[in-house]
């Protein structure tokens, strides 16, 4: 699975949010994007999910354009949990990640065997098999995330982009999130890209991480080239300690305070 | 789909009997009442002659149009309901059912006579306003590739009422007799139905419902948000046109037949989710059952209540559904 973006321009209404970005996802890695609200971060994500067709420059997946693709034939490739996404509460958890298979039906959406066979191994994956038969609306926020994730899990696509799965989880359970996408990683191969704000949980997690500052990319590499003091200062306007933590073996950043004006 | 509709079979059973029940006693009172041990000689052909004419030229089409007319509106509102996410949308908040009016309206001010003398003017007329007035709509909600739900209900309750001035205005140039006729058709009244207008109705309901009945699969999918259903390679947008398209379609065959009583179509979707939660593959058939059934009953209601005066079917089927509104907000405790 190769996902590219070429020259993208993505803008809403006359705003350009992205403006000429390059970038290469590396297939079967955690990729994950960074940076302050409005620098282009979650816009990036959603025109490489071609829920944005850009102004100018292409998305490539597997080489082809992915506004030019069928648009199941992209959905049976890549997957996208948005931003707090929404569903009727009366919805049962089976029947959210059953919605999953929905790139693989036909018009009246029957489910095969085949189906059945992809949404028990998601809700077993994700670990919600327990509340197949719950209503969404009586989940708890960890809850329906995972439910969610079992959604994009049932798509059973090489790629999962996620909006920031972790906002409004306490730290349980934006680390149940977090294992799990990384779990799909080691024993699946997945590719994962997805938009976190905390840094020291992106460092922790990601192979690859890409910073972004005003709809540019301004440094990108693994996370210990890009957690740098001079690149907190550049991209979040902020004197902070990078320090190493030898129990994740990954950089940890202690915002110190904002950068003087 | 066998799965929802077998754990749903009691509830189709339920609304499929009491339209039965409705449904002969539309046939049987009236009047000149027929008793139930005459209709099966009279279904056969045999019988008093004015009782066989009383059953197929007037009470049998009518029961027929009433049935076709309700589930029309109610697929068009499931429709809309679902491509909106708004529970309170209907065939009347996109300004279609107005502009069916101003269609019979103009006709019956420009050419009265022609009207009178080609039944099937009225109709097609009234279809043909309906599709401009929603071609208008859909131009005037249409930004950047796409139709928001929440612009078309804005531009289509905007432009309902600028509609329903111009009928106004149209209207001061009505005599009593035009206007009375005018008025009736506005209050939504089966009293034209003829075999005639069953005979346009059915096959049109039955390729346009089946068109409707494929995309409610999509529509489940939709109910997780546009975002969501794009990833899912849902074409949300195109998807969305087609639906509003099939819907204004079912909305002014409807309202041409039988005028504005396209409150069936904000009820009759309401009353399928109630009884059978969200999944619009069992909630479309359901709607529209309950919206012939509703139908049914409001115009058997208008015909038999008061002796001698017929009441149009809109007027019992706004205080049905107004009824039934009210017992929503008594018993919701949200």
């Amino acid at each position: 699975m190769e996902l590219v973006a070429h020259n993208v321009t993505l803008a809403y209404e006359d705003v350009n949010v992205v403006s000429g970005l390059n970038c290469v996802i590396p297939p079967r890695q955690i990729t994950t994007f960074i940076g302050p609200n409005g620098s282009g971060k979650s816009t990036l994500l959603r025109g490489l999910a071609r829920l944005m067709k850009p102004r100018a420059g292409v998305v490539l997946l597997d080489g082809k354009e992915i506004h030019r693709s069928g648009t199941g034939q992209v959905a049976r490739r890549l997957s996208m949990l948005p931003q707090r996404p929404t569903a009727p509460d009366g919805l049962l958890v089976r029947e959210l990640v059953a919605l999953g298979r929905f790139p693989y039906q036909g018009f009246l959406g029957a489910l095969t065997a085949e189906d059945d066979r992809q949404i028990d191994l998601a809700l077993r994956t994700a670990g919600v098999e327990a509340l197949a038969d719950r209503p969404l609306g009586e989940l708890s926020g960890g809850q329906r995330q995972l439910a969610w994730i079992a959604m994009a899990l049932a798509q059973n696509t090489p790629a999962i982009l996620l909006d920031e799965p972790t906002t409004f989880l306490d730290l349980a359970h934006q680390l149940e999130v977090l294992e799990l996408l990384e779990k799909l990683n080691r024993d699946a191969e997945r590719t994962i890209v997805m938009v976190l704000h905390d840094v020291n949980q992106a460092a922790r997690f990601s192979h690859h991480m890409v910073a972004l500052s005003r709809g540019t990319i301004v440094a990108s590499g693994k996370p210990e080239d890009v957690i740098t003091a001079d690149l907190m200062r550049q991209v979040f306007d902020i004197e902070a300690e990078i320090m190493h933590c030898a129990a994740t073996d990954s950089p940890l950043c202690v915002p110190l305070s904002r950068s003087p004006e | 789909m066998r799965a929802a509709f077998t754990s749903h079979w009691r509830i189709f059973a339920a609304l499929s009997g009491l339209l039965i029940v409705e449904l002969l006693a539309s046939l049987l009172l009236g009047n000149s009442a027929i008793s139930l041990s005459h209709l099966p000689s009279l279904l056969a052909g045999g019988g008093e002659f004015d009782a066989r004419l009383v059953l197929f030229q007037l009470r049998l089409p009518r029961a027929v149009v009433a049935m076709l007319v309700g589930s029309a509106l109610a697929v068009a509102g499931t429709l809309l309901q679902g491509l909106s996410g708004n529970d309170l949308t209907s065939p009347a908040t996109i300004g279609v059912e107005a502009g069916s009016g101003l269609g019979l309206m103009f006709l019956i001010v420009a050419m009265p006579l022609s009207a009178a003398r080609h039944p099937l003017l009225a109709p097609l007329a009234s279809i043909l306003g309906a599709l401009a007035i929603a071609a208008i709509v859909f131009s005037l909600a249409y930004r950047h590739g796409s139709i928001l739900p929440a612009r078309l209900l804005l531009v289509g309750i905007a432009v309902g009422y600028a509609v329903q001035a111009a009928m106004l205005l149209l209207s001061l140039r009505m005599n009593y007799v035009t206007y009375s006729y005018v008025l009736t058709w506005m209050s939504g009244s089966l009293s034209s139905a003829d075999w005639t207008s069953a005979a346009m109705l059915a096959p049109a309901l039955a390729i346009v419902g089946s068109m409707a009945l494929s995309k409610t699969h999509v529509l489940n999918v939709m109910a997780i948000g546009d975002e969501a259903a794009a990833a899912l390679g849902v074409a949300v947008h195109r998807q969305r046109l087609t639906m509003i398209g099939l819907a204004a379609v079912l909305t002014s065959l409807g309202a041409a037949v039988a005028g504005q009583i396209g409150f069936i179509g904000l009820v009759a979707p309401h009353l399928a989710r109630r009884l059978a939660g969200d999944d619009y593959r069992v909630v479309l058939p359901l709607s529209a059952i309950a919206g012939a059934a509703l139908l049914l009953l409001g115009d058997a209601l208008g015909r038999q209540l008061v002796q001698d005066v017929e009441i149009p079917a809109g007027v019992f089927v706004g205080i049905l559904g107004g009824c039934y509104f009210l017992y929503l907000l008594a018993t919701t405790k949200n």
